[in-house]
């Protein structure tokens, strides 16, 4: 499919939506990104107990006014996964774009300008893909005072080099192509020949990106949070694990306490997964399978387009 | 599918090996062999706490302190009741109005190691502790004071002398050890300034019941019954205490058998374990405290407004007490005024610091005070929002809840919390640095687990322990002279009046800010005989709760 | 692999040696360079750490001198520039410091740590290539149906799931039927070999479950694909033609072409796998790598964190490497390039 390079957005939209239609997977994980950005969006309308409202005793069991029960200081389990989609969410989506600006900027300029700049950005880049990702964030964040702004910078100073790879790999392509060239004789500038011939062609590959690092960095916020490094402050799926963790819910039978917030995060980052990688596909049917490996942290294509 | 070659069907055979041994090993019954009778081991569990040394004068953990009980030779200890009792020392009296104590030790004792115990091990100790009580052994330096000489008549008797009567003589005696000269010599002599360093690895040389034989921190210490121990043989072989890294693992293991007590079972986990009909629930109004501590030195002097006994009174009125009890301790708790908890009967006054749940009035002082509310809710006070930074330590009893609460009561009368959340050995170190005069923090949270006699408790807050246990960096002359007298009144209704005008004092400056008073629950195997429970998490105040015990 | 090499053709000799020499000395090169940037990246973090390391010697009541002293003994008072050619000797002699918590020496603590740790991640890793497999060739046999997207979807699932969650799940699951912390029961000091060795096992159980159904989904795609790609191949349509089973045809020529990518894959996993492996150590209470960093970060020992960085950035450009090493040998495609 081609990119859309097309001004006219209603053709552009359609266009996409066919695209969608046809394609299941992408389609299930549209509709789960849409799902959790609703309620994110619309959280603090949507729950029906306030989060510091004391409702019942400690871990109540589910009942009709509480269908997801209560946690370990009597607050309604579901207001707390409803406001816990805000932080969640809010930090999934910022950590990303974050990150896929940081390290499609980072890549255009290596792919483009080459040379010593290229070798001293790309060991760079090296070096933060070596170097074990959770264990750097728990350092900074143990030494940092912990907040949602904190994390989103924690988590994004790790997840861009992924990113970089990928777009200086596709610029570096993009580069060599006659309509490029042919701008560099007639001695277009720079910043015009990236803006018009080069951006437009890896718009796809972005978004492709930043969606699929929306399940790593929402990945990350519940394993900073399950460590204890997230905002005590605010209400996160990450930090529910956590409570539950360490208040004991499963000697005491609350496995509503539990459940919930991981299959939510299961399933924004299953939805973002699928929508990035039919994205991607579509953007660059050539670029062979891109998996997120969230395990290990990496968005890692296979190993022909990181290679230099 | 194919009948397969050779290859495949050893890896077929292979894995279904495995998956046979697996399934073999998930079956098998995990219970440790019990022996009956004479030779059985007492495997006890606890959760939030751990051993990080075996140095007495490095220790601050309850389980340090109990693995010194087991294995050091004491004076004395308490009985269950919470009186004292002889242990080393079979009798002892005081003349001279009780400025001289004689004790009579067991003749004929000895060390692991079969060298002589003697009354002369004991003064040798102390002698040592008093030498440097304003440096390297600091830590058992206040129990001493007031000592002016301890000598030795012969190889069993002792003699202590202080310089003036002293009420708590053997309730501080009661805590210090009997060290083995053969191993503490080096570290002890001369200035002490290689105390520190020495961690005093396991196996320890042992004069009490049991023998420290092995141990790895944050796992497991591990004991034998002592066969030169001078006093009664208990009828335990071992014991060994394991330490889990969560709750609900530890609560796991105790159901399945693995281990035969659970100490800090937390109040979540009560209702499935009364269900448990193999264990039997101990439950006691524990003297484990959560307090809120106040950066009290003329180092603060970014928030001053803190060391305002007002805005601290302001604090004190705002928190929710019966809140806290009810979703951290599920009600099993008690609410605390005072850094005497009620369960210690004699000493406490629930009077104290009794100003009940006001958050109205909290509101009031600090409009009084002329801190208007900002646009965000926060109030401004000296030119700062009210906007502090909070220490908590990880492995505080009540863990989140009690500091998430606390937040959000203080939230509501306009004073915004941070909380930072560091390791406990770290957390007390920050409450001493850049020096122990001048703690850097705002505010932290803390528990500390009481002692039958109030004046460990009632020192903590002493000029001379900044840098050791003060973790306020409180200094007020006025309340050291209290504590002082309290602690020469030997007279029990004259030293109880003193102890209530100290308690007051505290409640009027508020360097500690009492919050609530754990429970002590324990869960305990129907196999286990003669365990008693303790207001204490594990009672350190002497052998007997595991010395009396033996399995079935 | 001799399928793989059977089926494509070889490029020149001499041009095929020579070009894998080459690129194999600049990957060579490149892992140096990153070796060198990663140790002394290392040293600066652990020097630009807000708090002097020195204040974090837990002694309490220590004097100004003896805070001094303790300055001395680490090397704190001097430049950084000598403190760091100091660490660069140190190194060389295979010494990474005493660590603040317990005294002994760092090397032995990770030592302990990566001997707890192995265990669990080599069954976890057993358990998800076999799951993977499985996955992965049925869905690729059965594709377009049922199978496919069922098992597919399973995997990807579970993938998407949360390690720390996941371990909950299967405490939640095992109903107080397995331990569910600690490494083995500390009491069976008595115990026979066996007894030990099984009760070893019913610990490891949990922990490795969850790393294993944590991490079998990467698996189970790229064998998918891979065998779909394969079993496209002209060479496999003459092979069934000449009679062949279809299971000995997916042996033979679609198992091998999935090794490539899937031995590259557990090459470059091994060397990260400590993310992961942070979390279920906590869930587990397993004291491995991923729970002695996180106890050093909490416990501010900064040797141990030093050493184990170290260790786990060194260990991953190896593994790096080692892919790199594996797909020159499996795929002569890029030998000559």
């Amino acid at each position: 499919m081609p990119p859309p390079s097309s001004l006219n957005a209603a053709k552009v939209a359609r266009r996409w939506l066919t695209w969608l239609r046809q394609n299941p997977a992408a389609l299930i994980g549209g509709a789960l990104l849409t799902a959790f950005a609703v309620l994110a969006l619309f959280g603090p309308l949507l729950t029906p107990f306030g989060i510091d409202q004391r409702v019942g005793p400690v871990y109540g069991a589910p009942s009709p006014a509480h269908p997801l029960g209560l946690d370990d200081s009597g607050v309604d389990m579901l207001s707390l996964l409803i406001a816990g989609t805000r932080i969640s969410m809010l930090v999934g989506f910022a950590a990303s774009m974050v990150s896929v600006l940081v390290g499609g900027f980072v890549g255009v300029t290596a792919g483009y300008v080459g040379g010593w700049v290229d070798t001293a950005l790309m060991r760079i880049t090296d070096y933060f893909i070596v170097i074990p990702a959770l264990p750097l964030m728990i350092v900074v964040a143990t030494v940092w005072a912990p907040s949602v702004v904190h994390m989103v910078l924690i988590i994004a100073l790790l997840l861009w080099t992924s990113t970089a790879r990928l777009i200086r790999a596709q610029v570096l392509a993009l580069k060599e192509r006659v309509s490029v060239r042919r701008a560099r004789a007639i001695g277009a500038g720079h910043a015009r020949i990236v803006l018009r011939h080069i951006v437009p062609d890896i718009v796809g590959l972005l978004v492709a990106t930043t969606v699929l690092a929306v399940s790593v960095a929402v990945f990350f916020e519940a394993a900073l949070s399950f460590l204890g490094l997230g905002d005590p402050a605010t209400v996160s799926w990450g930090r529910l694990i956590q409570i539950a963790f360490e208040r004991t819910a499963i000697s005491s039978g609350a496995w509503w306490a539990i459940i919930p917030p991981g299959l939510c995060i299961a399933l924004v980052v299953l939805g973002s997964s699928l929508l990035g990688t039919a994205i991607q596909h579509a953007a660059n049917p050539k670029a062979g399978i891109a998996h997120v490996s969230s395990r290990t942290f990496r968005i890692r294509p296979v190993p022909e387009a990181s290679r230099d | 599918m194919a009948k397969g070659s050779p290859m495949r069907r050893k890896l077929l055979y292979g894995l279904v090996s495995v998956a046979l041994v697996l399934a073999g090993s998930a079956c098998t019954n995990s219970k440790a062999d019990v022996r009956s009778g004479e030779g059985s081991v007492l495997r006890i569990g606890d959760t939030g706490s751990t051993i990080s040394t075996l140095n007495p004068f490095l220790a601050s953990n309850i389980f340090e302190n109990a693995v010194f009980r087991y294995v050091y030779p004491y004076l004395v200890q308490y009985d269950t009741s919470g009186s004292i009792e002889g242990d080393f020392a079979t009798s002892y009296q005081s003349t001279e109005g009780g400025r001289v104590w004689t004790f009579h030790t067991h003749p004929g004792a000895t060390w692991s190691d079969h060298k002589p115990l003697t009354a002369e091990d004991a003064a040798w100790t102390f002698n040592a502790i008093l030498a440097n009580k304003d440096g390297a052994t600091a830590r058992f330096g206040s129990y001493l004071a007031h000592v002016q000489s301890v000598t030795t008549k012969g190889p069993n008797e002792l003699v202590v002398t202080y310089d003036k009567p002293v009420a708590t003589a053997l309730a501080n005696l009661s805590v210090v050890p009997i060290l083995p000269r053969a191993v503490w010599g080096p570290y002890l002599s001369g200035d002490a300034g290689k105390l520190s360093g020495f961690t005093n690895d396991a196996p320890l040389v042992s004069g009490g019941s049991f023998i420290l034989t092995s141990e790895k921190k944050d796992a497991y210490a591990l004991f034998e019954r002592n066969p030169s121990f001078y006093g009664p043989k208990p009828k335990l072989s071992g014991f060994g205490f394991q330490f889990f890294g969560s709750a609900d693992a530890m609560i796991s293991a105790i159901q399945q058998g693995q281990i035969d007590v659970a100490y800090d079972v937390p109040a979540t986990a009560v209702s499935t374990l009364k269900k448990d009909s193999s264990l039997h629930l101990l439950t006691n109004k524990g003297t484990d405290e959560d307090t809120l501590i106040f950066n009290s030195s003329p180092g603060q002097t970014e928030h001053p407004e803190l060391l305002d006994p007002k805005v601290r009174e302001a604090f004190h009125l705002a928190v929710d007490r019966q809140k806290m009890v009810d979703v951290v301790t599920l009600g099993m708790g008690t609410p605390a005024t005072s850094i005497i908890p009620l369960s210690l009967q004699n000493w406490a006054d629930p009077q104290i610091g009794a100003e009940g749940f006001h958050p109205d009035k909290a509101s009031q002082i600090l409009d009084q005070l002329g801190y208007t509310r900002g646009a965000d809710g926060v109030r401004v006070a000296n030119g700062h929002p009210m906007s502090y930074d909070l220490l908590e330590p990880t492995g505080l009893t009540g863990h989140d809840r009690v500091v998430d609460l606390l937040r959000s009561d203080l939230a509501k009368i306009g004073v915004e919390i941070h909380v930072r959340v560091v390791d406990g050995d770290a957390f007390g170190h920050a409450l001493v640095t850049p020096s122990p005069k001048a703690p850097s923090y705002d505010l932290a949270v803390d528990d500390w687990i009481s002692r039958w006699d109030p004046d460990f408790m009632l020192s903590l807050n002493t000029c001379g322990q900044r840098g050791n246990y003060n973790e306020a960096a409180y200094c007020n002359s006025h309340y050291d002279a209290l504590y002082n007298q309290q602690s020469t009144s030997l007279d029990l209704a004259q030293r109880k009046q003193v102890v209530d005008e100290a308690q007051e004092a505290l409640n009027r400056d508020k360097p500690w800010m009492p919050l609530f008073v754990n429970p002590n629950l324990i869960a305990v195997r129907k196999n286990v005989h003669g365990f008693s429970g303790s207001p204490f998490v594990v009672d350190t105040t002497s052998r007997h709760q595991i010395d009396d015990s033996w399995l079935q | 692999m001799a399928a793989v090499v059977a089926a494509t053709p070889r490029a020149g000799t001499g041009s095929a040696l020579r070009g894998s020499v080459g690129y194999l000395t600049r990957r060579l090169a490149v892992a140096l360079v990153t070796v060198v940037v990663a140790v002394s990246a290392n040293f600066l973090l652990f020097r630009a750490v807000p708090g002097d390391a020195a204040s974090m010697v837990k002694v309490p009541g220590l004097s100004a001198a003896e805070r001094m002293q303790i300055r001395a003994d680490f090397g704190l008072d001097q430049p950084v520039g000598s403190q760091y050619l100091h660490y660069l000797g140190q190194l060389a002699h295979g010494n990474l410091g005493i660590s603040f918590e317990n005294r002994k020496p760092v090397t032995a603590n990770l030592w302990q740590a990566v001997a707890n740790t192995m265990p669990m991640v080599l069954l976890g890793t057993v358990f998800a290539l076999v799951a993977g497999m499985a996955t992965g060739l049925i869905a690729a046999w059965r594709r377009g149906t049922v199978l496919d997207a069922g098992g597919l979807g399973a995997a990807l699932a579970f993938y998407a799931m949360p390690a720390q969650w996941l371990g909950l799940m299967l405490i939640l699951l095992a109903a107080g039927h397995l331990p569910s912390g600690g490494i083995s029961d500390v009491f069976l000091t008595d115990a026979d070999w066996w007894a030990r060795t099984a009760d070893h096992l019913r610990h490891l159980l949990l922990p490795a479950l969850t790393f294993g159904l944590a991490s079998y989904g990467q698996y189970a795609v790229i064998i998918r694909t891979s065998m779909l790609e394969t079993l496209g191949e002209d060479y496999v349509l003459t092979a069934r033609a000449k009679g062949f089973s279809n299971w000995s045809v997916v042996r033979r020529h679609a198992l091998p072409n999935a090794m490539l990518p899937i031995t590259t894959l557990i090459a470059m996993s091994l060397g990260l796998l400590v993310s992961g492996a942070i979390l279920i150590e906590t869930v587990f209470s397993w004291p491995g790598v991923g729970l002695a960093v996180y106890d050093a970060v909490k416990a501010r020992d900064y040797p141990m964190l030093e050493g184990a960085f170290l260790l786990l950035t060194v260990s991953v450009i190896l593994c790096n490497l080692l892919a790199d090493l594996v797909y020159l040998r499996l795929d002569p495609r890029i030998r000559s390039a």
